[in-house]
């Protein structure tokens, strides 16, 4: 078989995005994927007469018109046309326990009305909020810089032009809320989507948070019309007309070296490829302990990295499709955040086992976006819980399927129970997704869906700072929601990109750094 | 805004960033790091993509035998993946050229699956290409590649009810055996009963076995013969007046046999009002072309069409003729094309049609929505109308 400059394992996000860009720079490139289509958990699956998505509930950072946002700006550069639906409020968050409710807020896209809501709620916080997404620019400002400097970061240039992005980068989500000044309930409510950063708001970086709070206040959020699928198939026949071949059905069984740097990839079928880079969706610990063919050449350094990791949500989803149309099982929103305390790091400590008492629970409700996602008088939803621990280890094949439907148990009971819904006289089809299901089809360790969690020394900031410093085998690049941006469509979908123009360099460089 | 917002953070702060990363990752372990875990583990267990069983015991029934299935411990095989009452396993088969599949319901209980045994039942059908082969040929001792189990047709207590009300033809009686078994060795919680539809007397698979699972008590079993009139046992077709007796509203109808039952029992259950939430039919089987598909075979009949297709990258043209699904060309010309249940509904076989047009009767529902828009198919129930260009496991 003939030479490629990449190959690319898994035709995830990051790994498709990496292979469109790549391609469209001029690399010969090859991905293998062992499932038989794209998209790892951007994909969507049929049962009877609905089609759920896997994993999807809106994609910040898209935006239309004016509100265009960066993402949005990627597709359109790369030429992938997919059908997006705007989805009208941000979310509303629910906190009840005990009968006891709390809080229940719908948030608004749009900065005006986001402030106008701000002015309604928490009058005392305008001034801290318009701060707040005022600082944003600053703080992408100075990633842009740290970003363009290639990991020559000037520190005088940092302290003289970018004082507040270096401030920003040095504290929790959490911290800033409170150096902004900001009261406990505009803290609770701004701290309402960190379960889509897969760690509490005191540990989770400001500048991620940040990230993703103003792509989704200003730019709005979207759904693919058709479901994630349409967004993997869609990026894969761009990265097609850009020249790039995809394997599916086939596994790559072994990362081979020569000289110390990458050469090529064994497959399960038994060839050989050659190839110049390897960008691996395959977790680092399973490339150096179980691909690679010489492990003498993984860094210490690199090995002490892995170790040191932890794994970021091992989620938990159920599909229901109902045959009853929303508005008889009483369903208005889109997005509910559906919690008993507003503490996330309660939660996240809950969250280690399956016994925790507090839950967050996530409800998505793609009808409301997307009226025709089902037949007419049929209502489609996904209900997720996450995991901060390996919650699933003490599970065996015996006792696997009855451990899986009393935890959907309890979350239909609990949203039955807080939301008034009426879900159990109406469920036509059920799937129930554990991490066992995600280790199944993603082959993530622990069956984790967001790659390393954002630790205070391994967020989003300490990663891109570092991007660059540390080295592994020559050829060999990470992408993923292990990748430099933390994990989600957007993050994944951008260090996707990033991450091919490093390859490119490294490719036309003769295969050097 | 207010540039000094953030001022109360010092600066330094910053320079530990870096500091601080290094200075945890130093701390760690330099062991090669764990990747495998117990959920990925399970998986694999509970989804292997391939099994090596082998043939342990083979049973004469009546026109059908039932084969033993154990693990090929010489393949490497250790134990069998477990499953759910009313799953199927897809069988590997090479036939003379042809490399096909064929999905058969497992009729025995998950819990034997956990000591290494599966059984299946396979009856010889008329013009059964597989079936009269695996009848002729599988002997004990005979070795097998099958899928792991696969299939929707189960009883999930968060939406099923307590009480359910199979309805079985011919040999579409082996889930029902694997819901009783299951049932009567406490691995399923509900109550059934069945309605089990043959031609004759003689023609019914399990009798005495279905006798034994009775005594549980929660298993019943309602004998209906369409072709003899036999006292002690029903006359006719499982007609609607026949399943509104044996139901109430607390039920839940699970359907198993063939097309034609199928259609019947739709028309039957829609009589009384019956739901899609309340009525459940197994894979569908390999869709055989009818009165609904007039204007396609009208169009198309006794035609035989080309594909040039690219499998893994190595291209191949092979004809397909009319009157059988892409899927059936395929293993025809000896490709290993992937495939599991041959009714539309596991995604198993979706491909990529790159030209030309192909029929996929109304009936069929398991295809996601961009892709009817984006020319990927199932091949198992796609008909050629064309020539046809044709992408498998491969995309460039």
């Amino acid at each position: 078989m003939e030479k490629y400059d990449l190959i690319v394992i898994g035709a995830g996000n990051s790994g498709l995005m990496t292979a469109c860009r790549a391609s469209k720079l001029g690399l010969k490139v090859l991905v293998v994927e062992r499932h038989n289509l794209p998209g790892g958990a951007a994909t969507s699956f049929v049962r009877g007469r609905f089609e759920f998505d896997a994993s999807l509930h809106e994609i910040p950072d898209f935006g239309e018109g004016e509100a265009r946002g960066e993402l949005g700006h990627l597709f359109d550069e790369l030429g992938i046309d997919v059908e997006m639906v705007p989805i009208k409020d941000a979310f509303r968050y629910v906190i009840e326990k005990d009968g006891v409710r709390t809080l229940d807020i719908t948030f608004p896209h749009g900065r005006d009305k986001v402030m106008e809501l701000i002015a309604k709620e928490c009058p005392q916080d305008v001034e801290a909020m318009e701060n707040f997404l005022d600082v944003y620019s600053e703080m992408l400002k100075g990633l842009e810089y740290v970003a363009s400097s290639m990991g020559r970061v000037d520190p005088e240039v940092l302290v003289r032009e970018h004082p507040n992005f270096m401030r920003i980068m040095s504290v929790s989500a959490g911290e800033l809320f409170r150096e902004l000044g900001m009261s406990e309930k505009c803290q609770q409510i701004l701290a309402a989507y960190w379960p889509y950063q897969g760690t509490d708001i005191e540990t989770v970086d400001a500048s991620r948070y940040l990230m993703m709070l103003y792509g989704y206040f200003v730019n709005g959020a979207y759904a693919p019309k058709m479901r994630s699928h349409a967004l993997s198939v869609a990026i894969m026949r761009k990265a097609e007309e850009y020249g790039c071949r995809f394997l599916f059905d086939t596994e790559v069984t072994k990362v081979l070296t020569r000289n110390g740097a990458i050469c090529g990839v064994e497959l399960d079928n038994g060839t050989t490829i050659e190839t110049t880079a390897i960008a691996s969706s395959a977790y680092p610990e399973v490339v150096y302990s179980k691909l690679l063919d010489d492990r003498s050449l993984v860094p210490e350094f690199e090995l002490k990295k892995a170790n040191a990791r932890e794994y970021g949500f091992r989620a938990f989803s159920v599909y229901l499709g109902l045959d009853a149309p929303p508005e008889e099982i009483g369903i208005e929103d889109y997005t509910i955040f559906l919690s008993t305390t507003g503490d996330s790091r309660v939660i996240c400590d809950e969250s280690k086992t399956r016994n925790g008492k507090e839950y967050a629970l996530d409800i998505c409700c793609l009808n409301i976006a997307v009226p025709d996602c089902s037949p007419k008088g049929t209502t489609q939803m996904v209900l997720t819980i996450a995991y901060t621990g390996d919650a699933w280890a003490d599970v065996n094949e015996e006792n696997y399927m009855k451990i899986k439907r009393e935890v959907a148990d309890e979350m239909i009971d609990n949203l039955e129970h807080v939301m008034g819904y009426k879900i159990r006289e109406h469920i036509e089809e059920i799937e129930i997704a554990s991490p066992v299901t995600f280790a199944r089809y993603m082959a993530s360790p622990q069956g984790s869906i967001y790659g390393y969690c954002s630790l205070k020394w391994d967020g989003m900031s300490t990663r891109m700072l570092v991007a660059g410093m540390e080295q592994t085998i020559p050829g060999l690049f990470f992408v993923g929601g292990h990748g430099t941006s933390l994990s989600g469509y957007y993050p994944t979908y951008t260090s996707g990109n990033r991450t091919a123009f490093q390859i490119m360099g490294y490719v036309r460089g003769g295969g050097r750094r | 805004m207010n540039k000094d917002c953030l001022n109360s953070i010092p600066l330094e702060r910053f320079g530990q960033i870096i500091p601080r990363r290094r200075g945890t990752i130093e701390r760690a372990s330099n062991e090669f790091p764990k990747y495998e875990y117990n959920a990925n583990v399970l998986a694999k267990e509970l989804h292997p993509k391939i099994q090596h069983v082998i043939v342990s015991e083979i049973e004469e029934l009546n026109g059908a035998k039932r084969y033993t299935l154990v693990p090929d411990k010489e393949a490497g095989q250790e134990k069998l993946a477990y499953f759910n009452a009313g799953q199927y396993i897809s069988l590997n088969l090479k036939i003379g050229d042809s490399l096909l599949t064929r999905p058969y319901s497992l009729c025995s209980s998950p819990k034997e699956a956990l000591d290494g045994k599966y059984q299946i039942t396979v009856k010889t059908m008329k013009n059964g290409f597989a079936s009269e082969y695996i009848n002729t040929n599988f002997n004990v001792g005979t070795k097998l590649e099958i899928s792991s189990p696969a299939g929707f047709f189960y009883h999930e207590p968060l939406r099923d009810k307590k009480k359910v009300l199979g309805i079985a033809g011919g040999s579409g009686i082996a889930p029902f055996i694997s819901f009783a078994k299951a049932i009567a060795d406490g691995t399923e919680d509900f109550d059934l009963t069945l309605l089990y539809g043959s031609r004759t007397k003689e023609e019914i698979l399990f009798k005495d076995e279905l006798e034994e699972l009775e005594k549980c008590g929660r298993v019943k079993v309602i004998h209906i013969l369409s072709d003899e009139e036999i006292e002690g046992y029903r006359h006719g077709f499982i007609s609607a007046d026949l399943i509104k007796e044996n139901m109430d509203e607390n039920c839940s109808i699970f359907v198993c046999g063939s097309q034609g039952m199928y259609d019947y029992i739709a028309k039957e259950t829609q009589k009384l009002g019956l739901t899609r939430k309340q009525v459940r039919f197994d894979a569908y089987g390999e869709y055989k072309l009818g009165e609904r598909d007039e204007a396609y075979v009208a169009a198309n009949e006794g035609k035989t069409y080309q594909l040039t297709v690219t499998m893994d990258f190595e291209t191949v043209t092979i004809p397909a003729k009319t009157d059988e699904p892409l899927l059936v060309a395929f293993e025809r010309a000896g490709l290993k094309a992937p495939s599991r249940c041959r009714s539309g509904e596991c995604g198993w076989c979706r491909c990529r049609l790159v030209s030309g047009n192909v029929y996929v009767p109304e009936k069929i529902e398991g295809i996601r929505q961009y892709d009817k828009l984006t020319g990927y198919i199932h091949p198992c129930c796609s008909f050629p109308c064309s020539d046809c260009r044709i992408y498998i496991n491969c995309e460039e």
